[in-house]
């Protein structure tokens, strides 16, 4: 299969189950709700040492929010409920609650109950008020610039996260381009984000390591310098590889991000310098969910 | 669908009469030759149900009492289920320890309204009488849950030792609303009277103009712009027209707050 004269390999991505929820944070402006969806979601690259995955989905318009002012949303992936917690609370209390004129609110309603403004109220120290509006509690939590309100909680939904696909290019700057036009097409679905920076991963990783006190290390059959080494995935065509990561609330909607991700980028060409598009799986008996490629871009 | 069980009053009534065995709950697959055998209290006296009204329909989850007048007391007392709607003016204390359902009123209530509601919603499309979702004589809550509207005036004392829930009052309250509240929010559209929020321990009233007497125990905190009552007046845009056109208002309020009397922190926002 090709697309553009780029070719697509016969393989899949391997994906696991994890939770998720989705917060959404308004402001003044849009501005602030930046400002404080940046600083909730940094540091969230990774569950391997970042304690979750998390990034902003999208722009909310004031129609689109509880209270009627600029929004962002973020989504936040977490291995299990316990870590869920920690980090709602880690996040919202650093993160938001500080961030000027901010509000805070749950924008998911499937799955278990998890706090969200419930341990944060403590830090309004009795002078908090509790408004229960249309079934769902509401703190308002007196601070410096005037008032933080907040639901008390959001939910925590079954959701996917490690699907995936790379981009092999003839050099660095393909790659990178080839990734930039991904990242922008992908960020318009909805239910999905790409939590590395600017949304792709240079450093793909794979399982295992010489060094026994480390799970995971480069990639190195997917690694260009390596090719003359290792037993190498690239040929003498490909001088750079880039990964998109995506995790998602269903798989539906990571299918439709990796399918646009792959229109995107194949948008450039081969003759621009994108030659393969392919992803990466341990096999497929580790996650249940295989996403394959060229049976998502029939 | 069957049609609501309507009960039409045959004649003037000499004396009050206690309607609280009347709710779809109490009635629920009960026959209808079993229900017009019910017992109602009138006086000290215990009269069938079908001495006093025409029985017409089936549909026991809901309920409709015509010609209704204001010696029906107790309407919808004790109902957690199913609706009511009183066409006409209804008498004291409906919707008395409502635990669900809706309870509708097309005319006047008269006091009492709502004591003890947990769940449910209760529209009184008139005025209404003393202590609107307030409390009885030693009870130590009033209005625990739930939703009262109001779409006239109200008499004094609306949510006497209100303790969660909402009252919406789109005309007038008299003197001492929100006394004794414990929690839950009151908005007045329309005047407010003396002594707003006596003793309020904890709780919101809104209010769109200045009350005609605030308690000396109120201090002024400022002048401020709330995003919670964007929530709460898009919540309630939907009930009627006026309550639609607070959404264009902005959030800006004067906030006082009490009663400090009593250590409350209780809070009177007054839109500005």
């Amino acid at each position: 299969m090709k697309i553009n004269g780029v070719s697509i390999d016969n393989t899949f991505a391997e994906a696991f189950p994890m939770k998720a929820t989705r917060i959404i944070i308004t402001a003044h402006n849009l501005e602030w709700a930046y400002n404080s969806a940046t600083a909730m979601t940094g540091f969230a690259t990774s569950v391997i040492a970042c304690g979750c995955e998390s990034s902003i989905e999208k722009e909310l318009k004031p129609s689109q929010t509880p209270d009627g002012r600029p929004g962002i949303s973020v989504l936040l992936f977490t291995m299990g409920k316990k870590e869920m917690i920690k980090q709602i609370q880690n996040r919202v209390g650093q993160c938001v609650l500080t961030s000027p004129t901010s509000a805070c609110f749950s924008g998911i309603d499937e799955g278990e109950k998890v706090a969200l403004g419930k341990n944060l109220r403590y830090f309004g120290d009795g002078f908090q008020i509790a408004k229960k509006i249309d079934g769902v509690r509401y703190w308002r939590i007196p601070a410096m610039d005037g008032e933080f309100l907040v639901a008390e909680s959001t939910h925590m939904a079954k959701a996917i996260g490690g699907g995936n696909f790379l981009i092999l290019a003839e050099n660095q700057a393909s790659a990178l381009k080839a990734s930039e036009r991904a990242i922008k097409a992908m960020r318009k679905i909805s239910d999905v984000i790409m939590p590395f920076p600017g949304g792709a991963v240079r450093s793909g990783s794979k399982v295992g390591s010489k060094y026994p006190t480390l799970p995971a290390s480069t990639n190195d059959a997917f690694c260009p310098t390596l090719k003359g080494q290792v037993d190498s995935e690239l040929d003498s065509s490909i001088g750079s590889v880039m990964e998109i990561v995506i995790d998602g609330l269903s798989q539906e909607a990571i299918s439709e991000a990796i399918r646009v991700g792959i229109m995107a980028a194949c948008s450039l060409g081969s003759k621009k310098g994108v030659k393969r598009i392919s992803a990466g799986n341990y096999g497929g008996d580790l996650g249940p969910y295989h996403f394959h490629l060229r049976k998502i871009l029939k | 669908m069957s049609k609501p069980l309507t009960f039409t009053l045959k004649e003037k009534l000499t004396q009050r009469i206690d309607l609280s065995t009347l709710i779809p709950n109490e009635l629920e697959g009960k026959p209808l030759a079993k229900i017009k055998k019910i017992k109602i209290a009138v006086g000290k006296k215990r009269i069938d149900v079908e001495k006093l009204f025409d029985l017409d329909g089936t549909d026991t989850q809901n309920i409709i009492f015509k010609k209704a007048n204001d010696q029906f007391d107790s309407v919808g007392r004790n109902m957690t289920q199913g609706s009511i709607e009183a066409r006409g003016s209804i008498g004291d204390r409906a919707g008395q320890d409502m635990n669900g359902g809706e309870l509708t009123v097309k005319g006047n209530a008269g006091d009492w309204v709502g004591i003890g509601l947990k769940k449910g919603r209760i529209e009184i499309q008139k005025d209404a009488g003393n202590f609107l979702g307030g409390a009885l004589p030693g009870q130590p809550h009033g209005l625990r849950g739930g939703s009262i509207h109001v779409f006239g005036n109200v008499g004094e004392r609306a949510g006497d030792k209100m303790r969660r829930g909402m009252i919406v009052i789109e005309g007038d309250a008299a003197d001492y609303a929100g006394s004794r509240m414990i929690a839950g929010t009151i908005m007045i559209c329309g005047k407010a009277g003396k002594n707003t929020g006596f003793s309020m321990k904890r709780g919101t009233i809104i209010l769109n103009t200045k009350p005609a007497g605030i308690p000396a125990t109120f201090n002024k905190c400022g002048v401020f712009e709330l995003a919670f009552l964007n929530l709460i007046f898009n919540s309630m845009a939907n009930s009627s027209r006026r309550l639609k056109s607070l959404r264009e208002n902005s959030s800006w309020v004067t906030r006082y707050a009490g009663d400090l009397g009593i250590d409350g922190q209780g809070e009177l926002l007054i839109l500005q």
